[in-house]
This record gives structure tokens, sequence and C-alpha cells, in this order.
């Protein structure tokens, strides 16, 4: 959930909430060169930049001192959007052009996207620029090359501290250990620790040229993590119990929507490779999990996940990955997909909501596993499921007959 | 009939437009219809507008319009209580004054849009 007041929360909630968009490159706020505003889409399980390209007014010359000098593009850049107390119009501003608006009042305001200016585009007296976020600079340099590797074999390592070494030795982000971090989410990196220090979950790597960015992508797929930006910092989250919903969905704020039931989601007996041989190329262990009453009720579906760059080194590492797949693959979730109002802009990656549909006959909750930000029509998106929902206790009627011991 | 000054700063121009001078307010906004029927309302922003016809304009007054179109000026519309009315570039992409008034020579007619910057 981003981090926004109780007062924004409520006050996004009215029919007819006073929204306002941002465009600032450094501290300057070219809002009112904007000619149109970007959606933004961010998913669970895509750890890549998210760029977005902003159309701008050129007409009185405002950007050409980006090319007089390439390094300006370097300059911070944010687009954000948050509410100003009320729809209040200041009469007196007419004689400045425009009729400004109750700005003068403090607002709170959401980074939807912050970073810097990846390119700029001019023609037809406007300015097309691209703003990326801060995954930027995991994706432009290299871990090792394939003369010298950069090696992690040296020892067993927990998945975390892995992690962390790429994101601030070779990624370049803040290593800085405490929530002050301005890279790194640390709250949210120090819970995600946990799950792997409890269960003692340890790898090996060698990295022959790989970008961070799709270093961290496979490590996000081995311990099916959550790893994505919000508030201009990189969260890490491996989902456990849903918490409570933030918001309901009903009829009222719900513009319109669908629902999708995929078997391709299936999984109800993984395979994971672990103690990799980088000269033989070959696993000295693969161990499974499986799910006997979800094999009886659809059928085996098998996946298997042998990863050559990071490995497991011991069987009780990879169980945890297949045990993992297999707690959130053995049941076809729906998953829905809604398009509403701004009430619900301040949830995003992870957090519960409830849907409630009367056509479809339910209501349930769910976890927000992508969100898409429509900033020209003021629309916000989410796409939720329950596949990393896990619900406290789940009774499976079906398996009560089975010999199998509920634990 | 009212009277009207464009002004930009340094010159100004004396205007009587006919009463179908329309001064308005546009909203930017979005509405959303929700399933149950509930409206939603985003107003991102408000700007003004005027258009008014003018008639037997001088050919020197209809010279420093065009000019001001030709070079995007901006300019303030006083009313006939010296209120700002909008402040703004004349829009349009001909020349605003064009059209003489038969049977002169040197008067002039046209539409002026005012639009804000």
């Amino acid at each position: 959930m981003y981090n926004v007041s109780s007062s924004f929360i409520y006050r996004a909630s009215a029919h007819n909430a006073a929204w306002r968009r941002k465009f600032t490159l450094g501290t300057s706020d070219y809002s009112n060169h904007v000619m149109g505003w970007p959606a933004v889409s961010r998913s669970w399980d895509s750890i890549s930049p998210t760029s977005v390209t902003i159309n701008l007014s050129n007409n009185d010359r405002t950007f050409n001192f980006f090319l007089t000098d390439g390094t300006k593009l370097h300059a911070s850049a944010a687009v954000q959007m948050g509410l100003i107390q009320d729809n209040y119009v200041v009469d007196g501003y007419v004689v400045d052009g425009y009729v400004l608006q109750s700005d003068v009042v403090s607002g709170d305001y959401i980074d939807v996207i912050a970073g810097t200016i990846d390119s700029l585009q001019f023609a037809n007296n406007q300015c097309a620029a691209t703003v990326i976020d801060k995954f930027k600079t995991l994706t432009t340099k290299i871990v090792g090359d394939t003369t010298s590797p950069a090696s992690y074999t040296g020892s067993s390592y927990l998945v975390h501290d892995l992690a962390w070494y790429v994101c601030t030795s070779h990624g370049g982000l803040s290593a800085l250990t405490s929530t002050s971090n301005p890279d790194i989410d640390y709250a949210s990196f120090s819970s995600w620790t946990s799950v792997f220090s409890a269960d003692n979950v340890r790898m090996k790597a060698q990295f022959t040229g790989q970008q961070p960015s799709d270093i961290l992508k496979r490590i996000a797929a081995m311990t099916q993590s959550a790893i994505w930006i919000e508030s201009n910092r990189v969260k890490f989250v491996r989902f456990t119990v849903a918490g409570e919903s933030s918001l309901t969905f009903d009829d009222s704020i719900t513009i319109d929507g669908s629902q999708v039931m995929d078997e391709r989601s299936l999984v109800n007996k993984f395979y994971v490779g672990a103690a990799y041989d980088t000269t033989s190329r070959t696993y000295g262990i693969t161990v499974n999990d499986s799910n006997s009453s979800s094999i009886s009720r659809y059928g085996l579906k098998e996946k298997t996940s042998n990863e050559a760059l990071i490995w497991y080194v011991d069987s009780g590492s990879a169980l945890n990955l297949a045990q993992r797949m297999v707690l959130t693959g053995k049941e076809i979730f729906p998953r829905l997909q809604i398009n509403t109002p701004l009430t619900g802009i301040h949830l995003t990656i992870g957090d519960t909501l409830t849907i409630s549909d009367t056509h479809l006959q339910s209501s349930d909750n769910y976890r927000v596993m992508s969100e898409t930000l429509d900033m020209e029509n003021g629309k916000k998106s989410f796409t939720v499921d329950q596949t990393q929902f896990l619900s406290g206790f789940t009774l499976d009627v079906s398996a009560l007959d089975s010999s199998e011991v509920l634990t | 009939m009212p009277s009207y000054v464009l002004f930009d700063g340094t010159s100004s121009v004396s205007l009587s437009p006919g009463y179908d001078i329309k001064t308005d307010h546009r909203k930017i906004e979005n509405e959303h219809r929700t399933r149950s029927g509930a409206g939603y309302k985003y107003t991102w922003g408000r700007y003004r507008r005027a258009e008014f016809n003018v008639e037997f304009v001088s050919s020197a007054d209809a010279c420093q319009i065009n000019s001001w179109w030709n070079a995007n000026t901006t300019l303030r519309l006083y009313d006939m209580s010296s209120v700002v009315v909008v402040s703004g570039y004349i829009s349009g992409n001909a020349a605003p004054i064009s059209q003489l008034v038969a049977p002169y020579s040197d008067q002039f007619r046209g539409i002026i849009m005012l639009e804000a910057y």
C-alpha cells in the first residue's frame, strides 16, 4: 500500500475527488506542459524497469535546454498523482491565464513513477520524454563475464544475502542497512530475509555477464517472491498469509471487469534440481513435492526448475521451493480483472481486497498481483487472484475420505 | 453594443463586439459510471475562452490584431468594467480579421477566438 494519510484515503473515495497530476524535473514543476498523461503498469513478477512516455508541449522551447547537454537526462524526474483539499477555484488567478486550482493548499501525492529521463524525442513543437524508474540502474551493468565469471561458489549463501550483493555491490543501489535506505525498502527486505533465515535456504551462483535485474528475476522465480518498485524503492516480499481486506470493490465502485479460470496454472508435482556442478553441468540432487488430492482431482500436472546460474545447495533448500510451488499451484483459482475509479489508488501489489460481484454471485478476498494506473482517464485496474493468497486454512472436503492426515 | 479592449501590455485595441459574444469556462474532466450506476467525476483543470464577431475594425487595428494572432502574443481581454475576462492567445488557423465590410475599403470584420494559455 502506498504510504498515504487516512485523510488521503477518505478524500480519494469522493465521487468528485479533486485529483491533480504532476510532472517534475528536479524541483521544477512542468505539469502545465503535459499534453497527455501515461498509463503506468506494474506486475508482481515483472522485474524490469517501468518506463512511461509523456508528450510535452515545447512551443515555447522550454525543453531545449536538454539539447545542449546530454548529462541533463540524468536529472531526477517524477510523475505524481495526488489530491488537493477540494475543487475550490481561486478566481483571482484568471489574469495568469488558465484558472489555477487551489494548489495553494498542500496536497498528498503518490510517486507513480520516479527516476530519470531515459530518452527525449523532439518533433512538431513537442517533446516526448520517457521517464524510467530506479530499476534502470540494475540493467546498465553486468555481473561477471564469460572469461572471469563472478563466482558465489566458495560458500553457501542465504537467498537474501545473494540478492543484497546483486543489488548493492553489482547494481549500485544503496547498501544502507536501515529504513533510511533510499533505494531499497529495508523494512520489506528485512521481513523477506526472515523467511529464508528461518528455513536456512541457501544458494550458490556463478554469473557470466548477466544484468543485475536478470539475476533478481531468477532469484524471484526460484523463491516465488515479488520484487517491484514502490514509492521509488525496491520492495521484496514473499507473500504469506493475507492480511485484512483493505477495501471492498462492489458494484458501486467497479466500472467493469472479467474473471478467468485457467487450468494452465495448475502444478501439483514440482521438481527442483540442486547441487549443480558447473563443470559437468549436472545436478547432484533432484527433489520433488506433490499433492495427492490435487493429482486425484485434476490429474498429474508436473513442472520442473533447473536453473544453472543460481542453484540450491542442498535438498532441504530445494524442497522449500518445491513445496511452495505445489502449495500455490495445486488448485485452479479464479483470476479477476477489474476497472475502477480512483477510489483505491493507494492499493498496490500484495494488498488484499474484497471483490463482490452480484452477477457472478461471488464475494471473496483476493491479492493484487498487478495494477495499472491510467492517469489520463483517471482509472485504476487491478488483476487479482488467490494463487499467492494463502488463507490460514482451507478445508478440502474432497480429501476428507482419503488416508491423508490434515496438519 | 458592449465595449471591450484587447491589450498586450503595451498596445491596445478597443472593440465593440455584438451581443453574441460568448465568454465561457471549460472543464477538462473524466466521468465514470459504475456497474450500479454511481457516477464519478474527476476534474483535472479548467480554462476560459471567449469568441465574438467584430465589425468596422480599422485597417490599423486589423493589422494589430492579426499581428498578435501571427505571433501568438499573450493578450488580456478587458470588459467595460476593466475586468479581465480572458488572458490568452488568439486561436485559429487563419488570421481573424480578414474580410472587408461593404462598401468600405478600410473597414474590416472577423471572428476573434481567445483561449486561455
